[in-house]
């Protein structure tokens, strides 16, 4: 282990007292988890190259990688919770026990009793029709029938901080309170060792911190041993005592976090931390006309009565929302989930009609069709938005229904293919179904359809957000490079504060249906002027600040 | 939960009082006069005249539907132009049989179904699941008569341990038990079969999701999983099918009713449209309305009662 280099400045994480990583039963640590030489293979794919690993108690090890990598299925291995099909050899050894000689039953009194796990998606991990005391409770009492589960589940509840009665459903809860909800069952039974697989990234920055928060606390009080999954370093960086990195089913480089972060042995370490903090290097924006104009917008939803002869309630998603997006200038907005972000976006684009105010763009209102084609807007899941059945050519060229006189023949080729080389890819590319791409290519994709008919503004709706760091790395390149080319203004709507710091001008933070804070992207994020803006900011995991970049 | 509740009783009476319009109206301007028809083509006007005063044919149309209206709610559902009867009289005798026949049907197809659905979800792929799949798929695809007349031909005539056909009425509850068996169990089939389907596909739905695998992380086996996780959240779509099956039971049962020589509401229905009997057609399409309105409101109430989500 090498110590920290001078250049670093870490942040966070508890600091240097804790011993360098050592092997399993270096002095003093007890291990709890001890995985060596596992593989796996699900039918004839290796899934798993030989990884090693160990958590002691009361630590907290973070595996990193992108999607693929391997580290769920290593989560997975250890909960015996494998899809069919799968081959492991090596050992898995909880304390003394070695996890992969037991059969089911064996395994289902360690899942939940000795190992809890904790899940992505909060919103779908509870059973919607029980409450959660029930499904807290039903852990307890799966592992000891005698137990007094109704006032264990009201302890562990208590201890993850929540305070709502047990009898609700999950449908009445928050995001964030759904995972303390999984997080308390995880940990009702006390034990040894906690998995978390990316616990927080569904969640909001302010809710994220809280849940990471919780985590921590969790571990140093109970003494537990965290394993938790995550593909975002910064996210890891301020609560992991160590760090391994994962690729292709292997793990490439594994230290403490502060030596991890001084070091980086492993080129791809590297590059996931600089993909991280990437911001892409866009043009100057000369000072110009107004292009979009939002004036005093407000979006109300009717909501289900109470009771049949009731007045109908409302719901204002968006209220009284003005602001002015210049020609060739960058906005981004940014917000957590139930803001009024997306229903703004939608108002914009037209599809949703407005109570009152105005939304207009170069003078013609957005509803008027004229102006829907100098609008295209590109979508955050790169699966979702492209029918499967057509070719790339087709799908591409689907805007050109909206101008007047469609290129035809060899000009709509020649715009397909400029199309397909502006973002990247290649005009053989056209004849390809949308199976055949990665998720980055089909954003790029996205994107050759969003320009092809050129538009006078371009909305990313979370366009990035399900892309890996360094693949979303490229693709914020190359926005910036097509907007040096082809002088794009574009709204970024985003809940991710990193990303839209790095490509956008000016950024707009919304809060509750209103804007609280616009200014230019810097100044916002250095100087925030809104406290909610404040409490984002800090909110928001960050990397430990290095000099050296090498 | 009230606030529901309320909401389906209210959408229950509309839905009664349109549909008693629909069918008035609807059999108003079905051509033929029941009076013509029920006194030959050879009938004096005058007699016809007195006859369609006895019948109220005469009177406005609102006074009529409002009289036929009051009077079902009373119980009073007019007297058949045919048989000299009351309609009441007549559907009550049919329903005796026809409901005990829809609902012992309706149990059996449950009865085999459920096990095979869960059976087949939970060894997706394996030989049991291809097994039931194979099962169903021949289930739904014999035409139910025919199996019928197959039952007849094992169980009434090569073994003679079922009667062949006929009713001896509930006097002797056993015998009447026994005579609608072999019905129920034609009628059976081909539901238990799609049911066995739906079931099968909206609980592999349900075992894919993310509550399930917290489920197995909890330490809950697989097959405590799929009881206590994914059978209640398969039931929605299978509760709908029931329903439907309810209503198609209680008088599309008349293949099977004639099969059998069962005096069914299928076969009244069926008579009383060939011969013109408008009030008694009237009346068991308002009946079967009636049912079907009614099964519709029971399953709303069972969604409310499977998911929680449902009870505002």
């Amino acid at each position: 282990m090498t110590p920290a280099s001078s250049g670093l400045k870490y942040r966070g994480g508890s600091g240097g007292q804790r011993p360098p990583a050592g092997r399993p039963g270096a002095a003093g640590a007890k291990p709890i988890l001890t995985i060596e030489d596992l593989t796996l293979h699900i039918y004839d794919t290796e899934i798993l190259k030989p990884i090693s690993l160990h958590i002691n108690a009361g630590e907290i090890l973070a595996l990193v990688g992108e999607s693929g990598s391997g580290k769920s299925m290593t989560a997975l291995a250890t909960m015996g919770l494998l899809p069919s099909g799968s081959q492991t050899t090596g050992r898995i050894h909880l304390v003394d026990k070695d996890l992969l000689a037991l059969n089911e039953a064996q395994l289902c009194q360690i899942r939940g009793g000795r190992i809890g796990m904790i899940f992505q998606e909060p919103m779908t991990a509870l059973n919607p029709l029980h409450t959660i005391g029930a499904q807290i409770a039903e852990v307890i009492r799966i592992h000891d029938p005698q137990a007094d589960a109704q006032a264990q589940t009201v302890q562990a509840l208590h201890k993850v901080g929540l305070d709502v009665p047990p009898h609700r459903y999950p449908h009445e809860l928050s995001g964030g309170q759904r995972q303390r909800v999984v997080i308390a069952m995880a940990i009702a039974c006390g034990p040894e060792l906690l998995i978390a697989d990316e616990p927080t990234t569904a969640l909001d920055v302010t809710t994220q911190a809280q849940i990471l928060d919780l985590l921590k606390d969790l571990v140093r009080e109970e003494g537990m041993a965290l394993l938790m999954i995550t593909h975002d370093l910064a996210v890891v960086s301020q609560m992991a005592d160590r760090i391994a990195v994962m690729k292709q089913g292997g793990i490439v480089e594994s230290a403490d976090t502060e030596t991890l972060f001084a070091t980086m042995k492993h080129p791809y370490t590297r590059a996931l931390f600089d993909a991280t903090r990437h911001r892409a290097d866009l043009p100057e924006t000369p000072a110009s006309q107004p292009l979009l104009r939002v004036e005093g917008v407000t979006r109300s939803y009717p909501l289900p009565r109470p009771h049949p002869f009731a007045k109908r309630p409302h719901f204002t998603a968006v209220n009284d929302v003005s602001f002015t997006l210049n020609e060739g200038e960058r906005l981004g907005l940014v917000g957590e989930s139930g803001c009024g972000k997306s229903t703004l976006t939608r108002a914009i684009l037209g599809l949703d009609p407005i109570q009152s105010g105005e939304i207009t763009l170069d003078g013609v209102p957005v509803t008027h069709p004229d102006s829907r084609r100098h609008m295209q807007v590109v979508f955050q899941d790169p699966y979702g938005s492209f029918n499967p059945r057509h070719r790339v050519s087709r799908l591409i060229t689907e805007p050109f229904h909206l101008l007047p006189d469609p290129p035809k023949g060899a000009e709509c080729d020649r715009a397909i293919d400029q199309a397909l080389i502006d973002v990247g890819l290649k005009p053989e590319d056209k004849h390809r179904h949308i199976h055949a791409f990665s998720g980055g290519q089909r954003q790029r994709l996205a994107i050759a359809r969003a320009l092809i008919i050129r538009p006078r503004l371009i909305l990313f709706d979370e366009a990035v957000s399900a892309l890996d760091v360094r693949v979303r790395a490229q693709i914020l390149d190359l926005m910036a490079e097509l907007a040096r080319e082809y002088r794009l203004t574009w709204l970024f709507i985003s809940h991710d504060l990193s990303v839209v710091r790095g490509i956008t001008d000016r950024v707009l933070v919304m809060q509750n249906g209103r804007i609280v804070e616009d200014g230019p992207t810097e100044q916002v994020f250095d100087h925030p002027r809104h406290p909610y803006t404040a409490q984002l900011i800090a909110a928001a995991p960050h990397l430990p600040e290095t000099t050296d970049v090498a | 939960m009230l606030g529901y509740l309320t909401k389906r009783l209210i959408s229950l009476t509309l839905s009664l009082a349109v549909a008693s319009l629909v069918i008035f109206a609807v059999v108003e301007i079905a051509p033929g006069d029941p009076a013509a028809y029920m006194l030959g083509i050879n009938a004096q006007p005058d007699t016809l005249a007195a006859l369609r005063s006895e019948l109220g044919l005469d009177q406005p149309k609102a006074q009529r539907y409002l009289s036929w209206v009051t009077g079902m709610l009373t119980g009073d559902f007019g007297t058949s132009y045919t048989y000299r009867a009351p309609v009441a009289q007549m559907i009550a005798e049919r329903l005796w049989i026809s409901l005990p026949l829809a609902l012992y049907a309706l149990a059996l197809a449950a009865l085999i179904a459920f096990p095979a659905g869960i059976l087949a979800a939970a060894r997706r792929g394996r030989p049991a699941d291809l097994a039931v799949m194979a099962g169903t798929q021949l289930g739904v695809a014999i035409p139910n008569f025919w199996f019928a007349m197959l039952l007849v031909l094992l169980f009434a005539i090569k073994l003679r341990v079922m009667p062949s056909g006929g009713f001896p009425g509930w006097d002797e509850p056993l015998d009447a038990l026994k005579s609608l068996t072999l019905p129920a169990v034609a009628l059976a089939l081909p539901q238990a079969a799609i049911l066995a389907r739906i079931l099968r596909s909206s609980l592999i739905d349900a075992l894919g999701e993310d509550y399930i695998r917290t489920a197995r992380a909890k330490g809950l086996t697989r097959w405590q999983a799929l009881r206590r996780h994914g059978l209640r959240n398969a039931l929605i779509p299978v509760l709908t099918i029931l329903g439907l099956q309810f209503s198609f039971l209680l008088a599309g049962a008349i293949i099977i009713e004639q099969v059998f020589y069962l005096p069914g509401l299928g076969r009244l229905i069926f008579q009383a449209i060939s011969q013109r009997d408008l009030i008694v057609v009237e009346s068991v399409v308002m009946l079967l309305v009636f049912a079907v309105i009614v099964v519709n409101f029971l399953t709303d109430l069972a969604y409310a009662a499977v998911d929680p989500r449902l009870r505002r």
